[in-house]
């Protein structure tokens, strides 16, 4: 028996840190496996550091989850003529982190108001 | 797989791209190729960074092992047909855990066995850890101390490195290395104290800038810190750090301001806080205690500054900055950077600093000094690193070695439990059920192994603080801590799932209808074979490769003790006797010659003589030396090593003199210009002629005065060894007491049976002479030769033990294989008696076995022990035999094939007492 796939934006739960900034990474544009890492690195501020190991495993995840898909192997921008492949964001994978940022401002406004009733946020 | 041409590899690619086995098939099928392309990338990113080569492994390695591990758990999880889920731990239940126990209760000797096996790997690399944590690791424990720098000159023609910092350049320096904030110096070393009570002690001394403990980031106890008015000048320095002022000073001087350590507050002061404001001698002049350091202060760097322990007490330079000797050297400068400022930065400033001060003075220019700061840390450990990280290296084969030893246990048990396991399945047991079983016992033999292991880290940490070498820095911090805590039962955790579950996965999925079918046969212990057989190769060959590391240890030890260090340490007793009271030269003559006379009185003493220094006390002597040329090309200086002795003294050591003769009563004098060179000086002044011939020539040397003298060569003696015994360090010069003021270093007073018990006569003469003089470091000769051989006895006991508790795993590994060969192989052995082999060909048949497995094991050892040796002599652990040598491989071979042979020896002569019968009937 394997899990049911999923296939709608609501069977995923919360993204994990990692993810999000992958999927965030890929919504610019497609990618190579290093440049996702550098380009999650910088824009998070170097909170998410993934190495090439943890990279991997996620990308797995990601493709048999249908949010991400590879497109061909090609010479990477950098100028070295290695064949790399690129991975690039599906519009399931948009709707997912779409979803996940409109539950986290949720989730912001509510404590805001929470916190601006307490006095604690000006 | 690849569908494109893969690009060259360089080595640690191909390393790279083997550790990538340790993904499940598929995974590494599918990314391996991008895998290998982002490590290039991240190596090249890490290169760019400047990330060291070790650090940037370890955590590709740690990252690749730990998603290699959780890959294969969710893919057997999936295969398993689960739902996908996160891998908890409710795998294990209690219930679970209590079978286990059961279970290894009842197999006494597996379960001590691989308990054992995990507490020797767990407990001789956590004892190591936390040695690299205390020594390299931790943060320097001062205020962000990745801030703080050691600023330093390398006298370039003199082939003179890190020298200390002359005084008159320190305003110099603080104006144009303005990227540090705060620079301040410091100069440790020995000195007479008085207390109140009128007792005298030697005590360990440092004289600091008044913005030293501000730059440490650390804020005294109670009373006050130091103030800049502290260091107002005096006309006499109050603590002779050179030998600059040799007479007098009229009048009493007023008394400089003190902070004590903590510790000796506590011990001198019985923590008695009323001592503030109170004062004491400390060196030759009164001190006002005005504080007392915080108790956490430590000064990690006091060897750096001069001392061999942790100051006792401070005070505060007091000298006149602006007029200061801009040669004396003998500072040793800190500087913390400024917020935002790199050492970069710093770096540059003091290349302009000291391409200045090479502008401004031909002696600066002749020199080639030139000036860098290094990272606190860095320079402390500088020395050490790389023999602890070699020692790091060798436990990690050990660690390694265990784990091998113990997955190789549990896979034969783990096959030898098929059936058992297959019945359990058949009654209805699930997968979930065995493995989390399995699970519990890896679990359990984990933590116990890990307990025993921390036990056996703790006497090990023990022996290590017992024998550990002098200049091994902040070893007194050396302890389990919390993270060297978490390194052990992470690597007990580790352990446990590597040994445990993949077996335990393996197992869980036996064919059951053809395992049940088997019967009452033989368990299926035919599977994995090859995996067990090669785990036991690589055990053979790391263990070969750390018998030899500590082969070529105990060589090095051999050479060590037999290496002359130019004088004879025997019989000879030496102490310090420095007065506090403030003699004028004669006053000291006259000191010395009472002392010197009534030494030679004791009845066993057969000659007595003082020198500063003694060989391999620790405390470096700088001269400059040049030919007679070097008074117009200052490039032509030269460093020394300067000894200033009693007449007496190559007599006393029995140093050898190669021509000429030794000091004389008239040569020690203020006035002397007569000095005795050692044979490197002699060939390195006049090359090309006979020692004898050099008698009478003249150098140039700077010792005493602000110029160099010419001095007239009257003796050419044998070189000693002075900084290390292991190698042979540069040319040495000695000059009369006299001639540079009569200062007391050590005394050495030669005897004719076991030097210290004249100690307490010696102590009776130094306190009948004046009851104010302490005597301090009272040792034998012996201990300071001793001390020169701790950091090679220390290397050689630690990868010692580790060889033999690795060759111990390797031959416990070796007999399981074969054990389990023997059982598997009963009923082949019984047709082959059957058909009339005897019991010696049988013996023969397993030992042969055994044999060819350890020996291909060897020869990978000796190709690993080859490449990995050097390590040991670029980490400079080796003296006086290289890394191949000869003798040593094949004197450890033949250890090695003898252990081996051992290791065979039980299962092989089992297989030839069985009897046909009883071997044929187990099938």
């Amino acid at each position: 028996m394997t899990p049911p796939p999923r296939t709608n934006r609501s069977d995923f739960p919360p993204l994990k840190q990692d993810t999000f900034y992958v999927l965030l990474v890929l919504l610019s544009g497609e990618r190579h496996g290093y440049a996702i890492m550098r380009d999650a690195a910088e824009s998070s501020n170097n909170r998410v550091v993934l190495q090439a190991g943890a990279l991997y495993r996620l990308l797995a995840r990601l493709l048999e989850d249908g949010l991400v898909v590879e497109s061909q192997r090609r010479p990477a921008a950098d100028a070295d003529d290695e064949r790399r492949r690129y991975y690039r964001i599906t519009p399931l994978g948009k709707r997912v982190i779409a979803a996940d940022a409109e539950r986290m401002a949720a989730l912001a406004d509510v404590a805001r108001s929470a916190l601006r009733a307490n006095g604690a946020l000006a | 797989m690849a569908d494109f041409p893969v690009p060259p590899l360089n080595n640690g690619e191909r390393v790279y791209r083997a550790l990538l086995h340790l993904y499940p098939r598929r995974f590494r099928e599918a990314f391996a190729l991008d895998l290998v392309e982002a490590f290039r990338d991240e190596r090249r990113a890490a290169d760019r960074r400047g990330v060291s080569s070790a650090a940037f492994w370890l955590s590709t390695v740690q990252d690749l092992v730990t998603q290699a591990f959780s890959e294969r758990m969710s893919s057997a999880w999936r295969a398993g047909g689960s739902v996908r889920r996160p891998l908890t731990l409710r795998l294990m239940s209690f219930h679970d855990l209590r079978l286990a126990a059961r279970t290894l209760r009842n197999n006494p000797l597996f379960a001590l066995t691989a308990i054992i096996t995990i507490a020797l790997g767990v407990g001789s690399s956590t004892a190591i850890f936390s040695v690299v944590n205390a020594v390299l690791l931790r943060p320097l424990p001062y205020a962000h101390p990745d801030r703080l720098a050691m600023i330093q000159m390398d006298i370039l023609a003199r082939h003179f490195m890190n020298s200390s910092v002359a005084p008159g350049n320190m305003l110099d320096l603080k104006a144009r290395a303005t990227a540090f904030e705060n620079i301040g110096a410091i100069a440790a070393g020995a000195v007479p104290f008085v207390g109140m009570d009128g007792k005298p002690e030697q005590i360990n001394y440092a004289v600091v800038t008044p913005n030293f403990f501000t730059i440490l980031g650390t804020r005294v106890a109670f009373g006050r810190d130091f103030v800049e008015s502290d260091g107002t000048p005096e006309p006499v320095p109050a603590l002779a750090m050179t030998r600059e002022s040799t007479e007098a000073p009229s009048g009493a001087p007023s008394p400089t301001m003190a902070i004590l350590s903590h510790g000796f507050w506590e011990r001198r002061f019985g923590a008695d806080s009323s001592v503030i404001g109170k004062t004491v001698q400390i060196g030759r002049a009164p001190a006002m205690i005005v504080g007392v350091a915080p108790s956490d202060l430590r000064i990690v760097f006091s060897k750096w500054a001069g001392s061999v322990a942790e100051p006792d007490a401070y005070s505060v330079f007091r000298i006149d900055w602006s007029t200061a000797s801009r040669i004396n050297t003998g500072f040793r400068v800190i500087g913390r950077l400024a917020p935002g400022a790199s050492l970069a930065t710093a770096e540059a400033q003091l290349g302009v600093f000291g391409a200045d001060l090479q502008n401004r003075f031909p002696i600066y220019k002749g020199g080639n000094a030139v000036w860098h700061a290094e990272p606190m840390q860095t320079e402390i450990v500088q020395d050490v690193r790389p023999a602890i990280l070699a020692l790091m290296g060798a436990v990690l084969f050990v660690l390694l070695i265990a784990c091998a030893n113990v997955a190789n246990l549990l896979l034969v048990r783990a096959m030898a439990r098929e059936r058992e396991l297959a019945i359990r399945a058949a009654l209805g047991g699930t997968r979930g059920a065995l493995v989390g079983q399995m699970f519990a016992e890896s679990i359990l033999l984990a933590s116990c192994g890990a307990g025993l292991g921390l036990l056996f880290a703790k006497l090990g940490i023990g022996l290590l603080l017992r024998i550990a070498p002098s200049n091994l820095p902040r070893v007194s911090d050396v302890a389990i801590d919390p993270s060297v805590l978490a390194f052990a039962i992470g690597a007990a955790l580790v352990s446990a799932l590597v040994f445990g579950v993949l077996p335990a996965v393996r197992a869980s999925r036996p064919n059951l209808a053809q395992t049940l079918r088997s019967g009452g046969r033989s368990p299926n212990l035919g599977g994995g074979k090859y995996l067990r057989q090669s785990v036991v190769l690589v055990e053979v060959a790391l263990s070969f490769v750390l018998l030899i590391g500590s082969g070529l240890m105990v060589r090095s030890f051999m050479a060590l003790e037999q290496v002359d260090p130019g004088f004879d340490p025997r019989g000879i007793l030496t102490f310090t006797a420095n007065s506090p009271r403030n003699p004028g030269t004669a006053e000291r003559a006259a000191y010395m010659q009472t002392l010197e006379t009534r030494l030679t009185a004791i009845p066993g003493v057969i000659a007595v003589t003082e020198s500063s220094p003694l060989p391999l006390d620790g405390t470096d002597a700088n001269l400059r030396w040049g030919p007679m040329a070097a008074a117009d090309d200052p490039s032509l200086y030269q460093s020394a090593t300067s000894f200033f002795v009693q007449p007496g003294y190559f007599a006393v050591m029995k140093a050898k003199l190669i021509a000429g003769r030794a000091f004389t009563a008239a040569d020690n004098d203020i006035t002397s210009r007569a000095i005795i060179v050692d044979e490197l000086l002699a060939a390195k002044a006049f090359p090309g002629q006979s020692p004898q011939s050099v008698v009478g020539k003249q150098v140039l040397c700077r010792s005493v005065g602000p110029e160099p003298l010419a001095y007239r060569i009257i003796g050419v003696a044998q070189h000693e060894r002075h900084m290390s015994l292991a190698s042979a360090g540069r040319e040495q010069v000695f000059l009369s007491n006299g001639a540079g003021g009569f200062f007391t270093g050590r005394w050495a007073v030669r005897t004719t049976g076991d030097p210290t018990r004249l100690i307490p006569a010696v102590r009776a003469v130094v306190a009948g002479i004046d009851p104010l003089v302490p005597l301090g470091d009272v040792m034998p000769m012996s201990a300071y030769v001793d001390r020169a051989m701790a950091a090679t006895r220390f290397s050689l006991v630690m990868i010692g033990i580790f060889a033999v508790v690795a060759a111990l795993l390797a031959s416990i590994g070796l007999y399981g294989v074969l054990a389990t060969s023997v059982r598997q192989r009963t009923a082949e052995i019984g047709v082959r008696m059957a058909f009339g082999a005897t019991g010696g060909n049988i013996f023969r048949l397993i030992i042969g076995q055994g044999l060819a497995l350890s020996g291909v094991g060897l020869v990978a050892g000796v190709a690993i022990a080859l490449m990995l040796t050097r390590v040991l002599s670029s980490a400079g652990m080796l003296v006086s035999v290289t890394p191949t040598d000869p003798l040593t491989y094949a004197g450890i071979s033949l250890l090695f094939i003898a252990m081996a042979a051992l290791a065979c020896w039980i299962p092989a002569r089992r297989a030839a007492v069985l009897s046909p019968n009883a071997a044929l009937r187990s099938e």
